[in-house]
């Protein structure tokens, strides 16, 4: 299916839910709007938005369809997502072992992988500019700037 | 305080030591980043927002300052000699000033570009200098229904000059707004959206959503084409100078560039791209010489003048009336706010380091940029050269860890992880994230400000069309919403009508 089209119907979806939802909280009057008011008037604006946009796509997928019926007028040089997944996928790994593992092993493995992910294949020499970044990061963040990075379990029982 | 005592009061705060060594700083980064495509300044600024915790506000906003200025001369550096924009606003930069380098000007077209932009930027915050103050006097008149007013008209026009479908534009500002509802309401204490988190209780920043969709966006989008090579042209410093013709060709063009970018500065939307593109635009059609399209200087003196000169335009609103009219801006207004000071009309008189220290530091961060940026042409372009692999794990390390450190929140991970996915899937779809950033800020603006007309006017909906201020700002978003309209099925129904009366 035409991706637009999926974007603007998730869009769509997501907007009808929110109005749903904005429309069971207290909507006050005009005088003294409640908590519900100015969502429920944005999820308006949002559903009507997205239904115009969804329509759209549809329209222009219909006009696509023939073309995109014919092999020989495919799209040459459209880049690909697949190249993306592993990076995002790593990113949210990132994400969930942060609390448990701590800034430093944490950020020490997403770099090591990350720098492979964008194609970099000596892992010597990988994990002696992980080794650098990561030390001079933690420097500036917790010592200059001070933020609190988070330690991990391991290193509150050790 | 006059204008003249003010500026002179500014310089007599920005030239301390520490000032002019972030100010340095700051155009470096800056300049660095512009030359870099991908992060683009507000990335920059928002990952280093939390440098400026433990700043003075002066200092944090001069660093921004330097930063912002700093990408636009940067991006023209990249467009000029290798046909690659390093930051938006450089794009239109890329059409005549590369034909300039396969002409063996690129020298002519680098220094033009420096010179042009700092004219444009030196105009453009000597007319910040006035009409913020006069701006600001003027919105000591301004209730809440004027900031209602303004904030919604804001959206339309952005909607409306950020190019593209305009029914896309509207559904990302619906989507913003709708994002700026999720967390405990302010009057009632109301949770909204929340899904019973606690974390989300303190709603959704803009800042996580900011970095997600403009630079870890960017960053994924680097693994499209993760094997582009540049090839740098070298330019000796003995050709940087141009010729006397191309000096008197560049000279009208930087000075209307000026009037178009500072103009176009003070409207919301992407003010720096519009500003060049519309002075592209009438140098095109001024033109004379037939050059355009084979390396005309012209198109490059007047956008770039154009794009610098926009960056001062658009501090007017955000220092005089407290609205951020581009994420940019927002990303500065969180500077202010981090150190407890409330952008708006009252902010120049109860503080006027802040207002008039920015302001000298922009003269002076502009002078240091021309003074550098020339000679160190080969530099700056050469940081291209850094292998991607190496890069792209640092930004989003610093991504990773910047965006944590604003709140120690692990909630603000999820959400730029999760805006970047949004904003690369934006990308590829061809949507323009700015209406959603801007909508996430100002949305909340007019919520409070709708809430507090209605209780002053007790409920009555015509106090937006009844007071002057606030019915001449709607009439003015009301036509620029619907003027294109019409002009379009005027000119839908003239052929027809042409046709019938053939007939």
């Amino acid at each position: 299916m035409n991706r637009n089209v999926l974007f603007t119907g998730a869009v769509l979806a997501a907007g009808i839910v929110y109005l749903a939802m904005a429309l069971r909280m207290p909507l006050g009057s005009v005088a003294f709007p409640g908590p519900g008011f100015y969502p429920s008037a944005v999820g308006v604006f949002l559903v009507l938005a997205a239904a115009v946009c969804f329509g759209m796509a549809l329209v222009q997928a219909k006009k696509e369809r023939p073309a995109a019926a014919m092999p020989e007028r495919s799209e040459p040089g459209r880049p690909c997502i697949a190249p993306t997944i592993p990076l995002i996928a790593l990113m949210m790994l990132y994400a969930v072992s942060l609390p448990y593992l701590g800034f430093i092993p944490a950020i020490s493995a997403f770099l090591l992988i990350a720098m492979r992910i964008f194609g970099h294949r000596s892992w010597g020499r990988g994990m002696l500019i992980t080794c650098v970044v990561v030390a001079v990061s933690y420097i500036g963040f917790v010592y200059w700037l001070n933020v609190p990075l988070p330690r991990g379990l391991l290193d509150e029982y050790l | 305080m006059s204008p003249f005592e003010g500026l002179l009061h500014g310089f007599a705060v920005a030239v301390t030591p520490v000032n002019l060594l972030v100010g340095f700083v700051g155009a470096i980064v800056g300049t660095v980043i512009g030359v870099l495509p991908g992060l683009g300044p507000l990335g920059t600024m928002a990952l280093l927002l939390p440098l400026t915790y433990g700043m003075d506000p002066v200092t944090g906003m001069i660093l921004f300052a330097g930063i912002y200025f700093g990408a636009m001369y940067g991006g023209s550096t990249t467009s000029i000699l290798l046909n690659m924009p390093g930051e938006a606003a450089s794009v239109i930069t890329v059409m005549e000033g590369y034909q300039m380098t396969l002409r063996g000007r690129a020298g002519a077209a680098l220094a033009v570009s420096a010179v042009g932009s700092f004219i444009a930027g030196t105009a453009s915050i000597l007319a910040l200098s006035f009409m913020a103050p006069t701006l600001a006097d003027a919105a000591l008149k301004f209730g809440p229904a004027e900031y209602f007013a303004v904030a919604l008209v804001g959206l339309l026009i952005m909607a409306r000059l950020t190019g593209g479908s305009l029914a896309k534009s509207l559904m990302l500002i619906a989507v913003g707004a709708a994002l700026g509802t999720v967390g405990m309401e302010s009057v009632a204490g109301y949770a909204r959206y929340t899904f019973g988190q606690p974390m989300l209780a303190q709603g959704i920043d803009f800042l996580p959503a900011a970095m997600g969709l403009f630079g870890l966006s960017e960053v994924l989008a680097t693994l499209d084409d993760p094997d582009q090579k540049v090839a740098i042209r070298k330019v000796p410093l003995r050709e940087l100078w141009p010729t006397v013709l191309e000096w008197r060709r560049s000279f009208w063009p930087m000075i209307r560039g000026s009037f178009i970018g500072f103009c176009a500065g003070l409207l919301p939307g992407p003010s720096p791209v519009i500003a060049s593109m519309v002075s592209y635009s009438v140098e095109r059609r001024l033109d004379k010489s037939g050059e355009f399209g084979k390396g005309a200087i012209e198109g490059v003196a007047g956008p770039e003048a154009a794009n610098n000169a926009a960056v001062g335009g658009a501090y007017v609103p955000l220092l005089a009336l407290g609205i951020p009219f581009t994420p940019a801006m927002a990303v500065v207004m969180a500077v202010l706010l981090i150190n407890h000071v409330s952008p708006g009309p009252l902010l120049i008189s109860s503080h006027p380091d802040l207002f008039w220290g920015v302001i000298a530091s922009m003269y002076i961060g502009n002078f240091m940029l021309l003074v550098f940026n020339l000679p160190l042409v080969g530099v700056f372009a050469s940081i291209i050269r850094t292998p991607l692999h190496y890069l792209m794990p640092l930004v989003l390390l610093l991504c990773l860890v910047g965006v944590y450190s604003i709140n120690n929140s692990m909630l603000d991970v999820w959400l730029m992880i999760g805006f970047g996915i949004l904003g690369y899937a934006m990308k590829r779809l061809d949507y323009n994230p700015a209406p959603l950033v801007l909508a996430l800020v100002l949305g909340p603006i007019m919520e409070r400000s709708f809430r507090e007309s209605m209780m002053l006017a007790g409920g009555n909906l015509a106090t937006f069309v009844t007071r002057p201020i606030s019915a001449s700002i709607l009439a003015v978003g009301l036509l620029v919403t619907v003027a294109p309209l019409l002009i379009r099925m005027r000119r839908m129904a003239g052929p027809r009508r042409n046709v019938s009366e053939a007939t």
